[in-house]
């Protein structure tokens, strides 16, 4: 159905006159937030994967896992499907997205720019999104904790609180990139560079 | 709804998916991001039904199948979905118990009969629960990755419990059948289109 797009004041919100879908807010700054958190995630991500996240003891026998072992252990136990199901949607699916992130909104922020492939890019970002199962890996993380309690002996590290963070930070960054803000932002942008071609 | 409410297919133009810019109907790409357009995404329906029935099928071995078998001080035994939440259910982790439930049974079978009764209803051409179905269908899109939980739960026991041979843990096909019917499910939501739901409002 069709409507016009009103015009809003940072505080409001459209919603669809038939369905009562949410259609568009303006929240200020949202896509730099998005920048910010994004950059926040690279950091806590590499310290997931170089800091052992949970560590369990039993009877003197010790084991360790750092973020990547997950996926690691299905592939030494011969389910490489599974393997590259949760490689995927845990480790590469997300940093795909923070990397296509970074290379759409930083010369687009600081420098009022856009790259090449802009286009093919976004529209990636936007639909490959709910591949990425950050939030989802981290519950099951809390699960397998309680799961193993009353097995051996657990003892949480460095890298299970990087991790929390990082998913914090990575549901911040994807909840403020609004797809209509990016595209008229991107729009403005591209007036922007039309405009100071004519003043030369 | 008021009359005078007007759709874009009666106005000759189509909704790019990708970036929401309205583009004429003639065109096949959209002029601010290039991606393709389309009046409704195409064979959503076949597809959709394509990725439910897969996700039928895969459910019953996901379920009848262990997905992971434990070996503690050389006994062998294996969980199901159902058996590993009856087990955090007799340790009193209710909680995590009902999470679990809630992500491996309930979501699935409710996502699959959700999108099941919106093929069936586009069929059958219902007029009715029109913003309702709109709702379910929202709730079956965010709703379906969750139920990655018990596989990643496998994952990281599997990945942690390799302590010589006092306790070790092994992956089994259930796992495998479990995370094809997320997939699977989650392609069959995606496939559909939800405008499909209100064209019978024009005719
Ligand atoms: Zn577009």
């Amino acid at each position: 159905m069709l409507m016009e797009y009103p015009i809003l004041s940072h505080s409001q919100q459209a919603h669809c006159q038939r369905c009562g879908n949410h259609l568009m807010s303006r929240p200020k700054h949202s896509l730099q937030f998005t920048l910010s958190f994004a950059i926040a995630c690279f950091i806590l991500f590499l310290t997931a994967n170089f800091f052992p996240m949970i560590s369990a003891e039993q009877a003197g026998f010790h084991n360790q896992m750092k973020l990547f072992e997950a996926a690691y252990a299905f592939f030494i136990h011969g389910e490489w499907m599974l393997s590259a199901i949760v490689l995927f949607v845990v480790i590469l699916m997300p940093l795909v997205l923070l990397a296509m992130i970074a290379y759409l909104l930083l010369p687009m922020i600081f420098f009022r720019t856009i790259l090449p492939y802009t286009n093919p890019v976004a529209r990636l970002v936007f639909s490959l999104q709910k591949w990425s199962m950050v939030d989802v890996y981290l519950v099951a993380m809390l699960a397998s904790v309680t799961k193993l309690t009353s097995m051996v002996t657990i003892e949480l590290g460095i890298g299970i609180w990087a991790y929390i963070a990082f998913s914090l930070c990575l549901s911040a960054a994807l909840a403020n990139l609004d797809k209509q803000r990016f595209w008229r932002y991107m729009d403005k942008i591209k007036c922007h560079q039309i405009l100071k071609q004519q003043q030369l | 709804m008021s009359s005078d409410t007007k759709t874009a297919a009666a106005l000759n133009l189509t909704l790019c998916l990708h970036c929401h810019k309205l583009n004429p109907s003639s065109w096949s790409v959209c002029s601010r991001c290039g991606g393709k357009i389309y009046p409704r995404k195409p064979k959503s329906l076949q597809i959709s039904l394509a990725w439910i029935v897969t996700a039928i099928v895969f459910y019953i071995p996901a379920n009848i199948f262990p997905v992971m078998s434990t070996y503690a001080f050389g006994r062998e035994s294996a969980s199901t979905i159902i058996g590993g939440i009856f087990e955090l259910w007799e340790q009193k982790s209710y909680f995590i118990a009902s999470i679990i439930f809630v992500a491996s049974i309930v979501i699935p079978i409710v996502k699959i009969l959700i999108l099941l009764w919106l093929c069936l209803s586009l069929k059958l051409n219902l007029t009715e629960t029109l913003r309702f179905r709109t709702h379910l269908y929202r709730l079956t899109l965010w709703v379906g990755r969750w139920s990655m939980i018990d596989v990643f739960v496998v994952a990281i026991l599997v990945a942690l419990l390799q302590l010589g041979g006092m306790l070790s843990i092994q992956p089994t096909v259930g796992s495998l059948a479990f995370a094809s019917v997320v997939i699977a499910t989650m392609l069959a939501a995606e496939a559909f289109d939800p405008r499909l739901i209100w064209d019978h409002l024009q005719d």
